[in-house]
Parts: C-alpha cells; structure tokens; sequence
C-alpha cells in the first residue's frame, strides 16, 4: 500500500509539475503574439495620420467563424486586422489571398502582405492592401475560396485618428 | 476526512485541470492519431473539400497520400507522421482541372529530411481514350555527373482517372523529360515535353 501510495503522490506531482510548465510556455507565447499585434498597429503611424474604422463583422467559414476586426487607412496602405476561430487545434493557417477588398467605386485593392500569429484555437493576423483613394462610405470584404464564396457590405464609421 | 487526505484530493484536481487546459489548446506536438484524421483535418482547416478520396498511397510508413476529387478540383493532400502523431504535410489545395485538356497534372518536390527528397508528379486524366499514363525521367549516373540515365514510370489509368508517381528523388536529381498518355493499343495520343 505505501508504495503505491509513493508513486501515486511521483505521478501526481510530476503531472502537476509538467504540465504546469507546459502551459506557461503556453501562456507566454500567447502574451508574445498579443503585443507583437499591437506593435504592428503602433508601426502604422509611421505612415502619417491612421485612421481607425471598427467592423467587427463574421464570416462563418465551414464551421471556423472569421472575423474582420478592423481597418486601418493610411497613406500608403489600408490593413485589415482579422481572427478566425476554428473548431479543431492544428491544421493549416488561414489563406490570406482569399480575402478581397473591393473599395465604393468598385475597384478591387491589391493585396500585398500578410502576418498572422497563432492564438489558441485560432489565429489573428493582417492583411495588407493598397491606400483606399476613396474611403467613403462603404466597403465590400469577398471570401472567394475554391466553390466557398461570401460577401458582406461594411459601411464605414470613423472611429476617430491614430491610436 | 484527515487533512492528508484533502491536499490529496486537491493535488489530483489540480493535475486533471492542469492536463485538461494543456490539450484543450492548441498543441502543435501532438497531431493526429491516425493518417486519415490528419487528412481530414488537412482539408477542414484549409476550408476545402471534402474530396472523394480515390487513392490512398502509404510511402515507407512516414508517408501517406490521399489522392482525391473535389467538384471540379483535384489534389493530392500528403500527411506525414512526426514524433507520434500525423500532421498535414502539403499538397492539400486543388489543382482546377482543365477538362479541355486530355490530362491535368501537378508535381510537388520537399526535401523531408538527410535521406528524403519526395517527388510527387500527379494529375487527373480526362480523355477517356487514355489508358496509361508514362513519365519519362532522366536521373544522374552514379559514377559519372555527366551522363544521365533514363527512366520511364508507368501506370494505368481506371475509372477514378487519377495517377500519381511517388519516389524518393534524394541521390537521383530527376529532371523530368515528358508525360505521355496512350491508348489501349499503346499508342501515344498525347505527349507534354517539359523544358
């Protein structure tokens, strides 16, 4: 009996120990993605004056529901700062390229960059496209993937200058 | 209840939740149990398919390929076993297939590891004529850099219209020469040179 009790309390304690460790890397990589995020929005200003529209719209992509969070306009660029939520751990990370952006008059902006970080179940990322010369009234976010296809009008509410 | 037995108690709860809040995350060490989970976990977070597999072709147990169609699409997703678990390893978009043309094809070349480079060249035939499709390759010659050797692989083609050349191209460099597509005579009805 004492002995099981002994490697009951070994294993235990190890668990506790092991997994405990785990989910503090665990942690820490989360805290690390989160302020790289926010240091990306930061670097924006390099540009000149940012302005900030919230959207905050859902897309529900076979079951993982993508977000359009925001969007930031600069001289240079507009950035479209997103989640997505999925259902199950691993996998691939979120196709950038089948996010379009179709500005008030029609014109679609061309995509040039993009950065994602993992977060949980999940990820959160950017995704770059030319300056929007008309940033009036509305835009128009597509999801074009394969036989997948959704579209949603945003109008766009100014949030207020920079961050 | 003495208290010994109460911090007992605690500690297994806390070890529970401990193990429970780990795997309830995402883990990028563990992957999936078996091949086909991991294929399936390919396609979901990939947002496509699920495709019809039409193929399933393990290559030297780290290795499995499901080679599948999807509506107009076809792919060759490729899942590979690290530590325990399978991982999604490529291969996973569809190729659109260009029902103008007797075959569409697609390759894929990764260099896994010291001891393998795998070479995947696939595609879908849509010319009902064809019965068989032929790779030709040169590969280096062992003792001699200049001279090359040809090589021909061959398959048939049956009603899932799919193909697939799956090999190990580490110490062969293979450059691929042509894909011929022949009737049930043998005779060749169509030929792609490649450079």
């Amino acid at each position: 009996m004492r002995i099981v009790a002994i490697a009951g309390t070994i294993i235990r304690r190890s668990i506790i120990v092991i997994f405990g460790l785990l989910l503090i890397i665990q942690a820490v990589s989360l805290i690390v993605s989160n302020s790289s995020d926010k240091e990306f929005i930061k670097s924006l200003n390099h540009d000149g004056p940012v302005t900030k529209y919230t959207l905050n719209k859902k897309i529900d992509m076979d079951g993982d529901i993508f977000t359009a969070k925001e969007l930031y306009l600069t001289s240079k660029k507009t950035v479209l700062h997103y989640s997505i939520s999925k259902q199950d751990p691993g996998g691939w990370s979120f196709p950038n390229s089948a996010i379009k952006l179709i500005n008030s008059n029609g014109e679609e902006l061309m995509q040039h960059s993009s950065s994602s970080s993992s977060t949980g179940r999940g990820e959160t990322g950017f995704i770059s496209f030319n300056e929007m010369n008309e940033p009036l009234g509305s835009i128009t976010l597509k999801y074009e993937w394969y036989d997948r296809q959704a579209e949603i009008n945003i109008p766009l509410a100014k949030d207020g200058e920079g961050q | 209840m003495s208290k010994k037995t109460v911090i007992l108690i605690v500690e297994w709860c806390i070890a529970i939740l401990f193990v429970f809040l780990f795997f309830r995350g995402y883990n990028p060490y563990m992957g999936s149990l078996t091949p086909t989970k991991a294929h399936e976990l390919s396609e979901r977070s990939y947002h496509y398919g699920p495709s019809k597999i039409v193929k399933v072709v393990p290559f030297g147990g780290n290795t499995t390929v499901y080679l599948g169609v999807y509506k107009e699409w076809f792919s060759s997703d490729t899942v590979i076993k690290r530590g325990l678990g399978w991982h999604p390893g490529g291969g996973v978009g569809g190729v659109w297939i260009d029902s103008s043309k007797p075959l569409t094809y697609s390759w894929s070349v990764s260099e896994r590891d010291k001891k393998l480079t795998l070479a995947q060249f696939y595609g879908y035939v849509s010319d009902p004529e064809i019965t068989t499709v032929v790779l030709y390759t040169e590969t280096d010659s062992v003792d001699n850099k200049e001279a090359r050797t040809l090589s021909t692989m061959s398959q048939e083609i049956n009603e899932d219209r799919m193909f697939l050349f799956i090999w190990n191209d580490k110490d062969l460099n293979s450059h691929w020469k042509s894909i011929q597509g022949l009737d049930q005579e043998g005779k060749v009805v169509y030929e792609e040179k490649f450079n």
